[in-house]
């Protein structure tokens, strides 16, 4: 049994002392005013000798529920004995490259790191780490080999870089671990001082080579270049494809050009934008996508958006537009109209945001409720001011794609009247947050909580469900499914460079479910002069510490990392921790029985 | 004596309507009180003398220190100021004239008629806001008397003995048909059955913390002979003492306990 931080016991004496001074407290209780001591003077102590306590049952349940308490805040873990190993496992995007018959460069980390707890860490103590998109823990605590093995089926290649010196060196300078396992296809040099604790269980594979798409732009308004990079020690003959989409996100035409690159250098291809209707071009290397020469698939496709007919946005709202943030994310034009001035029949809106307002009718075009007021025509609903989080909500609704929806929360909203009119899409705890309808020729989509300003990546989860919302309601450019990393913008001058990483998301913000990309690269060719239309306008994966598989620097580990409990976060089981929540509901249930008996005997006082 | 009529029998015989003796005729008496039937029978002549009811002064004092109204929810205070308001009552109803004071409320209220009877009850919610001085008190209370009848003193008497000597002098001293009705509540009688660990004294606001058990038989023999003082003391004052047992049904005592008050003949 050991403990992630063992100082917190000490909650436990300090707990039990305060405790029994409480308890001596209320057992003295306020001293009772009687008639008078005329007759009872003769019955009054002896100077201030201490009273004996004699604290109740219940002192020594509250006591118990405090241990539990300390013991779970401490991160208690039951060991397997033997050593105590931290096993690392390298999934970083280079770890997705392809090595031969189809084999991840993954798997053959991940079957070395078996082979290790089978043998080596049989009969150890093992916490399972993984680098990539940051330190995260697999297991709960230090857990048997067999534990460990089963809960390294959990982990998978990130689309991220990761950190493998920062999480070797946190685990070399935990003071309570005999040995740290490197599970990784990178060669790592260890300090000399670490050479009897640092165990490099190397994979051994071949020289990977990899071509990749660096960039891909507008280059003349009618043509499109992309550029290609060959990390390959070898001429290497690529086939670039370059097809358009449309609003909906279908692809309209191919176009197919090759070149010749030479070893470790770039090639540019130009392509003739074909289509008018194209909101969006996507380059892609199509041959070999994958194989020796190509082991990385994941950079081997670029997108880019590109001008196209522009749609107005209606956006109904008492605050101004600049205010609201909206222009951040829309590649439509966006008209602020006046509640007080509202015309529905506005020809040249093609669709309609009502920011805590509504119309009176329904508008017949895509619209968007924010906040809709309680007694709207359109749908009623009953607001509220208490934190909320999602309890439910219709996975198969294309809103919600990308995000893990209970990572949305807040601190007051409305609750949405649901029927015949509207269906329920995404339920808080007690009603309706998102309602859908498509009665009246008009798609409307209600929101009872508020959405706006758009925060960008300061509010990660609500920024794609709104991103998600432009693309589907409004089948606008800027949620244009260029590819299933696309998301969150986050565009800053003109060379904004990621879409998402996971030091923009930090902490809690960070959605579950969203691929953390890290190497999505974001380029805004044609800004507003006044900077207030930048659109997302091109998206890839390429980044050269990750796709340059030729570069096999030994990597040097850095020094000491302080507090490096705290920089390992845990998403293993919680088995024991859910345990000793059940004995303390038990506990507090007792608890609560003894203060209800108690309440009844403190009826019965001096009366 | 009281100055108006009442239905009080009083010791001086005149005109009544209650027969009282015969005595031998004297120059001066009214010829009309000579009883002529029994001149007939005696040949001698004998005058009539009639019982003549007066009205009474009744002095209702209630000892209204903190002790009276503690613990908070004893039916003590209650009790006294039941027994207090409803002696005044059948005072009134008596067509006597009575005073009745709170020790510590520095007012006495004189009431004449059962109109103006509902005023006492306010008597009764002012609590003291400091120690009292029950001797002080209680010579104030009596220099405001002025004529003789009936005192009838409500409290708990736990008083120190000098205290209660001290009351009992004044209260003989001014000649009065004196009755003190002595108010124990449960808690007085027996607060051992009461946890107790440390107290304020309700009057002085001592505090002081408890032995961890009070002895019963020994705090019954502190409080009997603290009664025992206050008995002997009393009757050598010619003071009559009653203690009701119970405080739960002043009515009753009232009425079992009016002629030992000297409230009826």
């Amino acid at each position: 049994m050991s403990f992630v931080y063992p100082f917190v016991l000490l909650a436990i004496p300090a707990g039990a002392g305060l405790l029994l001074m409480i308890y001596r407290r209320k057992s003295i209780g306020e001293p009772a005013r009687i008639p008078t001591l005329f007759l009872l003077r003769h019955f009054t102590a002896e100077g201030g000798r201490p009273r004996k306590i004699f604290p109740p049952i219940r002192y020594f349940f509250e006591l118990l529920i405090l241990a539990l308490l300390s013991l779970a805040a401490a991160g208690i873990t039951v060991e397997s004995g033997g050593k105590r190993s931290v096993l690392i496992i390298d999934n970083s995007f280079q770890t997705s490259a392809v090595a031969q018959s189809s084999s991840r460069v993954f798997d053959a980390v991940t079957e070395r790191a078996r082979e290790a707890l089978n043998t080596t860490l049989a009969s150890d103590s093992v916490l399972l780490i993984a680098t990539s998109p940051r330190q995260t823990t697999f297991t709960e605590g230090f857990v048997s080999s067999d534990v460990a093995t089963r809960e390294l089926s959990s982990i998978a290649p990130n689309y991220a870089a990761g950190d493998l010196s920062t999480t070797i060196s946190t685990a070399l300078n935990r003071g309570d671990v005999d040995r740290v396992v490197v599970a990784s296809a990178q060669p790592i040099e260890g300090d000399e001082s670490d050479r009897d604790r640092l165990i490099l269980l190397s994979v051994g594979l071949p020289v990977l080579q990899n071509v990749a798409i660096e960039k891909l732009w507008n280059s003349s308004g009618a043509e499109i270049s992309a550029q290609i990079r060959s990390f390959s020690s070898n001429k290497t003959d690529v086939q670039v494809s370059f097809s358009a989409i449309d609003k909906s996100g279908e692809i309209s035409s191919v176009v197919r050009r090759q070149v010749t690159i030479d070893p470790e250098k770039n090639a540019t291809i130009t392509f003739p934008i074909a289509t008018k209707n194209g909101v969006g071009y996507r380059a892609r290397i199509e041959s070999p996508i994958v194989g020796p020469e190509n082991a990385l698939s994941g950079d081997d496709e670029s997108w880019i958006s590109t001008s196209h007919p522009p749609t107005t946005i209606g956006v109904v709202s008492h605050i101004p537009l600049r205010d609201l943030n909206l222009n951040r994310i829309f590649g439509s034009s966006l008209e602020a109209i006046s509640p007080s001035n509202i015309d529905i029949s506005q020809e040249r809106v093609s669709g309609w945001i009502f920011h805590r307002t509504a119309p009176l009718k329904p508008t017949g075009k895509p619209t968007l409720l924010i906040l809709p007021p309680p007694d709207s025509a359109i749908i009623r609903s009953t607001p509220f001011s208490n934190p909320w989080s999602v309890a439910i909500w219709e996975s198969s609704s294309p809103f919600f794609r990308y995000l893990s929806p209970d990572t949305l929360k807040g601190s007051a909203g409305a609750l949405l009247e649901t029927g015949s009119t509207f269906t329920p899409l995404m339920r808080g705890e007690k009603g309706t947050l998102i309602a859908e309808s498509f009665q009246y020729d008009t798609h409307t989509l209600v929101l009872g909580f508020e959405a706006l300003p758009f925060l960008g990546t300061k509010n990660a989860p609500l920024s794609i469900l709104l991103l998600n919302i432009m693309h589907h309601l409004f089948q606008d450019v800027a949620g244009v499914e260029l590819h299933p990393f696309s998301g969150v913008a986050s565009l800053k001058g003109k060379k904004a460079r990621y879409l998402i990483s996971s030091s923009q998301l930090g902490g809690s913000d960070q959605p579950n479910s969203l691929p953390v990309p890290g190497l999505i690269q974001i380029s805004n060719e044609k800004p507003d002069s006044k900077g207030s239309s930048e659109t997302i306008s091109s998206v890839n994966f390429f980044d050269e510490a990750q796709s340059n598989l030729l570069a096999r620097r030994p990597l040097k580990l850095s020094p000491l990392v302080s507090n490096p409990a705290s920089q390992i976060e845990s998403i293993g089981g919680m088995s024991l921790v859910n345990l000793f929540l059940n004995i303390l509901l038990i506990l507090i249930a007792v608890d609560g029985f003894f203060g209800f008996i108690s309440l009844l005997r403190s009826r019965r006082r001096v009366t | 004596m009281g100055i108006t009529q009442g239905t009080h029998i009083s010791l001086k015989r005149g005109h009544g309507i209650e027969f009282s003796d015969y005595r031998n005729y004297q120059p001066g008496d009214n010829p009309r009180d000579i009883d002529w039937n029994l001149y007939a029978r005696s040949d001698r002549m004998y005058v009539k003398t009639f019982n003549e009811e007066q009205n009474l002064a009744v002095y209702i004092i209630v000892d209204g220190s903190w002790s009276m109204r503690l613990p908070e929810k004893s039916n003590k205070w209650d009790f006294t100021a039941s027994v207090a308001l409803g002696l005044a009552y059948v005072a009134l109803s008596q067509r006597d004239e009575v005073s009745i004071s709170v020790l510590g409320s520095g007012s006495l209220f004189r009431v004449r008629s059962l109109g103006s009877f509902a005023s006492l009850g306010d008597l009764f919610y002012r609590a003291p806001e400091k120690e009292l001085d029950p001797v002080s008190e209680f010579r104030a209370f009596l220099g405001r008397l002025r004529a003789p009848g009936i005192l009838i003193f409500l409290s708990d008497f736990l008083f120190e003995s000098s205290i209660l000597e001290s009351i009992a002098q004044l209260a003989r001293s001014k000649n009065l048909d004196t009755s003190f009705i002595q108010v124990l509540s449960n808690f007085d009688r027996e607060p051992y059955n009461f946890p107790l660990n440390d107290v304020v004294d309700g009057e002085t606001g001592t505090r002081a913390s408890l032995r961890s058990e009070i002895a019963p038989q020994e705090f019954d023999a502190l409080l009997e002979q603290h009664n025992k003082t206050l008995r002997d003391l009393l009757a050598a004052s010619t003071i009559r003492l009653v203690s009701p047992s119970l405080l739960d049904d002043p009515i009753s005592f009232i009425g079992s306990h009016l002629h030992e008050v000297g409230m009826v003949a």
